[in-house]
């Protein structure tokens, strides 16, 4: 009888296995060696759906690249052990990369020594890599939008994130005629297609391609059926993109002159949020309401823990924020601490919690640098994507 | 649905005989509602053999179809107190357990096992889910099993 709990079939061992954090399930995959063989066979689906916000094992991991990368590696806080671990990453074959979007437990990254955009996505905790076929249009520093599905409940969809990027401006190659143009055009990559190609699927005034390119940071946000951007021309406002019905739109943001800092995120599925911060007034969050133009305040970031994030600065000059499903991180470097504000219960009220930055890994220094943060469910489940 | 009160009978892998009332089993197994509805359980001669669950094991799993289909308008934690207290078993019985409500459809069953054992399960290091499932052939060549245990030593 001792042949049995090593013998489990794979689909029950599965089901079990797609109960565990990633943390727990790289040590039952230890365990023996038809449970590795399973946690390698069978498609893992993450228990993300039901519980993400009431269960703290589910919530994303938050990611942190080195901008200029000493060594491959990426820093990794698991919120459950509330641990850093260190993530090789010598298995991509580029080194110099910059986190777009996080795509369920996949990273969208671009390539930083190009400067005409080339994609690539990755999943850290499997080691797995591949390029994103070129653009159509060869582009220098265009906006960056994806959607996602909602998460799949059936194991192919699982293995096969079903996901389209939206790749907007941008400024083209010099012609033998002249300098570099605007590129008015938009192309999407469909993840659910077959022939791996990207497609021009719309366009835009040039005066929109001007801001996407020049004011607009990669990170986006995406609600419904709507792409949002940030951008810091003079003050920031909100570039926008309805998928449905193919146009274009600007947003006004309040604060806007005197905000120091300025991130879009996706707290819940519903509305748009925007966390900025000024010198007198702290850390905001102000949500988009239902019309699609005003802003209301919905929460501020407690004084003590901005003060401590600032650690005796003034402004919010060097303050960075991503958030996603559940949660917000306002971070600054990788050796300073963190805030992090997690939505607890269902429908209950957001917690605002320090966390420690990552100084030291298994005991051995780790030393300070300039990162750029995402936030990410981490699995240890192949996906066929690659 | 069959009526409330008749009974089917099911027969253990050592041949004993449990009759239970239809709607419970009806109501917890897909594959004993599959069955009834089909038309292929004759209620004068039909009992359903059940060759790989012992007595021990079924006479538990009826005992939790029976009381979910009586008490399923208690509030939930008095139901999870009982399923808790239900499932205060060894890991051998547990297995058993996960054994029958696999091979009856046992859908809510199932569920609250696979729960119990990533209970037992996570936040564990490798030596000690061995001890607790008793694990004793994991498998690995030594090898391997040194390989590992050089590379996550934390694990163990």
């Amino acid at each position: 009888m001792s042949m049995m709990w090593n013998n489990l079939p794979f689909d029950l061992l599965s089901n079990i296995f797609s109960f565990l954090s990633a943390d727990s399930l790289a040590i039952a995959r230890t365990v023996c060696r038809n449970w590795h063989a399973c946690s390698n066979s069978y498609p893992l689906i993450p228990r993300i759906t039901n519980c993400a916000t009431k269960c703290k094992a589910l919530q994303p991991w938050f990611l942190a690249l080195p901008i200029r990368n000493h060594r491959p590696c990426c820093y990794a806080h698991n919120p459950v052990t509330n641990n850093w671990h260190e993530l090789p990453l010598e298995f991509s074959p580029v080194s110099l990369v910059k986190p777009i979007a996080t795509i369920g437990s996949l990273i969208l990254l671009r390539i930083t020594n190009s400067t005409t955009l080339q994609l690539v996505l990755c999943n850290p905790f499997t080691r797995q890599f591949r390029y994103l076929p070129n653009l159509n249009m060869s582009r220098t520093n265009p906006a960056v939008g994806v959607t996602l599905s909602e998460y799949p409940k059936n194991d192919v969809l699982f293995q096969f994130p079903c996901f389209r990027i939206y790749v907007a401006g941008g400024m083209s190659e010099a012609s033998s005629q002249g300098g570099a143009t605007y590129n008015p055009t938009l192309e999407m990559y469909d993840s659910t297609k077959n022939n791996e190609n990207w497609e021009i699927v719309g366009s835009m005034p040039v005066e929109f391609s001007v801001r996407l390119t020049v004011w607009t940071p990669n990170e986006n946000v995406n609600i419904k059926e709507k792409l949002y951007w940030i951008t810091s021309a003079r003050a920031y406002s909100v570039m926008g993109f309805d998928i449905s019905n193919n146009t274009w739109f600007q947003l006004g943001v309040p604060m806007a002159e005197r905000l120091e800092f300025a991130t879009l995120v996706r707290r819940s599925h519903e509305n748009l949020e925007l966390v900025g911060g000024t010198c007198d007034g702290g850390g905001c969050i102000w949500e988009l309401n239902d019309d699609g133009e005003t802003w209301w305040l919905v929460d501020k970031v407690p004084i003590e823990l901005g003060l401590r994030l600032l650690s005796g600065q003034r402004n919010w000059d060097s303050v960075k924020c991503v958030g996603s499903d559940g949660v917000i991180c306002l971070y600054r470097d990788l050796g300073s601490g963190m805030v992090f504000s997690r939505r607890i219960g269902e429908k209950g009220k957001w917690e605002w919690n320090w966390v420690e930055g990552c100084g030291y890994v298994k005991g051995k220094q780790v030393h300070n640098c300039s990162i750029r943060g995402t936030l990410i469910h981490p699995t240890l489940a192949s996906s066929v994507i690659f | 649905m069959g009526s409330p009160l008749k009974k089917i009978m099911l027969c253990s892998s050592e041949k004993e005989i449990f009759s239970v009332e239809e709607q419970v089993m009806v109501q917890h197994s897909v594959i004993i509602n599959n069955m009834i509805e089909d038309g292929s359980y004759n209620y004068e001669e039909s009992k359903i053999p059940l060759d790989c669950v012992d007595s021990k094991t079924l006479k538990k799993v009826i005992d939790y179809c029976t009381y979910h289909t009586h008490h399923h308008n208690d509030n939930q934690e008095d139901l999870e107190a009982w399923d808790a207290q239900f499932l205060n078993v060894d890991s051998n019985g547990l297995y058993d357990l996960l054994m029958a409500a696999n091979y009856l459809e046992i859908r809510n069953l199932l569920d609250l096992i696979y729960r119990t054992i990533k209970n037992m399960i996570k936040g564990k290091k490798i030596d000690e889910i061995r001890r607790i499932l008793n694990i004793k052939d994991h498998g690995f060549t030594p090898e391997e099993e040194e390989q590992n245990r050089k590379e996550y030593p934390h694990f163990y």
